[in-house]
């Protein structure tokens, strides 16, 4: 299973997505509130994946998802916002996303997605 | 929606007590309207005519709809309509109130004539609210001269209905200059228009939209309250900005705040949707192209 770092401004997102994500058997390593401690909390917990939201202060997602791909071009970073404006979708994407969910979403959108993401698992034997 | 707006109206008027009301709301969740009532409430069929063939429906194991058609009453196509409306919950209001000979059809039709005029509803207008199409429905409530505020507001009430609460009473809204709140959550939005999205309320009642959108009892606007209402303020204007991308139309939205014991304002008004919820009155907020104080 994997470890997964949460970044979203909103709490009731962490909250209803560290539920999900640990009722599936995965791990979650941490949390951050904004881009910025986005970006810190990778670089000191380097997880196999992380979901990002876009509109949030200090630091926007799309700004995070860059530097942490610059840091990490292996990185794994799911988008789950309600940002799905065409602009915002393709600046993810060209910026490196695996993966765009948008919120609201159900309990087997994230499911599907993130089994999606992670695959097989051949890249937690890689992380190991 | 409606139903339980002249529901609410008949105790309201002592035309029914509140024990009768408590009594409809219960069995409004279980209750199939029978085609019978639907074909008399639709004056397709007279009191008469339904109770014959509800004679005859006792005495043959058939159903009422083709006994009508047989009986030269109705036709088949007008009888596939009638199947149509039988989960109306306007018509299960009125079932119910008969069956439990609380109203009578004459009394109901005389008293909604009440409400329409009281309400200020065109004849189309109450065609429109017993339908139960909330396509329909919402533009009754939220009509504005501005295409952008109406499609911005009919969406947040229908995420309102889909995503907190299934049956919101609206009421009308209104374009005013001044609002104040003891509780408010807010999003803005910029780039080709500035829009504002908000939730007020006087008291704590924005917990009725926190609690189901987070999953989680709130009983006072609490730090963590105010992030589910702002999260939920966030999931409508994602859904709303996105469609405009897809019309070239651009827009950013900000992170959302909230605020207590203050006022809005604004020179050329904004505008003010009142959404009850489990009785409880909190308002939408709507400002497009211009900047919305609060001081």
């Amino acid at each position: 299973m994997a470890r997964i770092l949460i970044v979203d401004d909103s709490r009731t997102t962490r909250k209803i997505l560290k539920q999900i994500l640990e009722n599936i058997g995965h791990e979650v390593v941490g949390e951050a509130v904004n881009g910025e401690e986005g970006i810190a909390r990778y670089k000191e917990l380097n997880p196999d994946l992380t979901t990002m939201d876009i509109t949030m202060p200090i630091v926007d997602g799309i700004e995070a998802l860059r530097q942490i791909r610059e840091y990490d071009p292996h990185a794994k970073v799911l988008m789950v916002s309600a940002a799905g404006q065409k602009h915002k979708v393709l600046e993810a994407m060209k910026s490196g996303a695996v993966e765009f969910l948008l919120k609201p979403f159900e309990e087997e959108d994230i499911v599907e997605r993130i089994k999606s993401v992670l695959g097989d698992g051949s890249m937690l034997q890689f992380r190991t | 929606m409606f139903e339980q707006h002249f529901a609410n109206y008949l105790v309201e008027k002592q035309r029914i007590s509140e024990t009768q009301h408590a009594l409809v709301t219960e069995q409004q969740t279980s209750a199939r309207v029978k085609l019978g009532l639907i074909a008399v409430a639709e004056r397709l069929l007279t009191h008469e005519q339904a109770e014959r063939l509800n004679a005859l429906q006792r005495q043959t194991d058939r159903r009422f709809g083709d006994l009508a058609v047989e009986n030269g009453y109705l036709s088949a196509d007008q009888v596939d309509k009638l199947l149509e409306m039988q989960g109306n919950p306007y018509l299960k209001l009125v079932q119910i109130l008969t069956e439990n000979e609380i109203l009578t059809m004459e009394q109901i039709e005389s008293f909604l004539r009440d409400y329409q005029l009281q309400h200020g509803f065109s004849h189309d207008d109450l065609q429109v609210l017993k339908s139960g199409n909330l396509e329909l429905i919402i533009p009754l409530f939220v009509q504005t001269d501005q295409a952008l505020a109406t499609k911005y507001m009919s969406l947040a009430i229908r995420s309102v209905i889909r995503l907190i609460n299934n049956q919101p009473l609206l009421g009308k809204m209104e374009k005013v200059t001044t609002y104040s709140f003891g509780n408010l959550a807010f999003q803005e939005t910029t780039g080709d228009h500035d829009l504002w999205l908000g939730f007020g309320s006087k008291g704590d009642e924005l917990t009725e939209i926190a609690t189901p959108f987070a999953k989680e009892a709130f009983s006072k606007m609490d730090e963590d309250a105010f992030d589910s209402v702002c999260e939920f303020i966030n999931c409508i204007n994602g859904l709303f900005t996105t469609e405009l991308s897809y019309h070239d139309v651009v827009l950013d939205m900000q992170p959302p705040l909230f605020a207590q014991n203050q006022s809005l304002s604004r020179a050329n008004g904004f505008f003010i949707v009142p959404i009850e919820l489990n009785g409880r009155q909190t308002d939408l907020i709507v400002g497009i192209d211009g900047k919305v104080e609060i001081n």
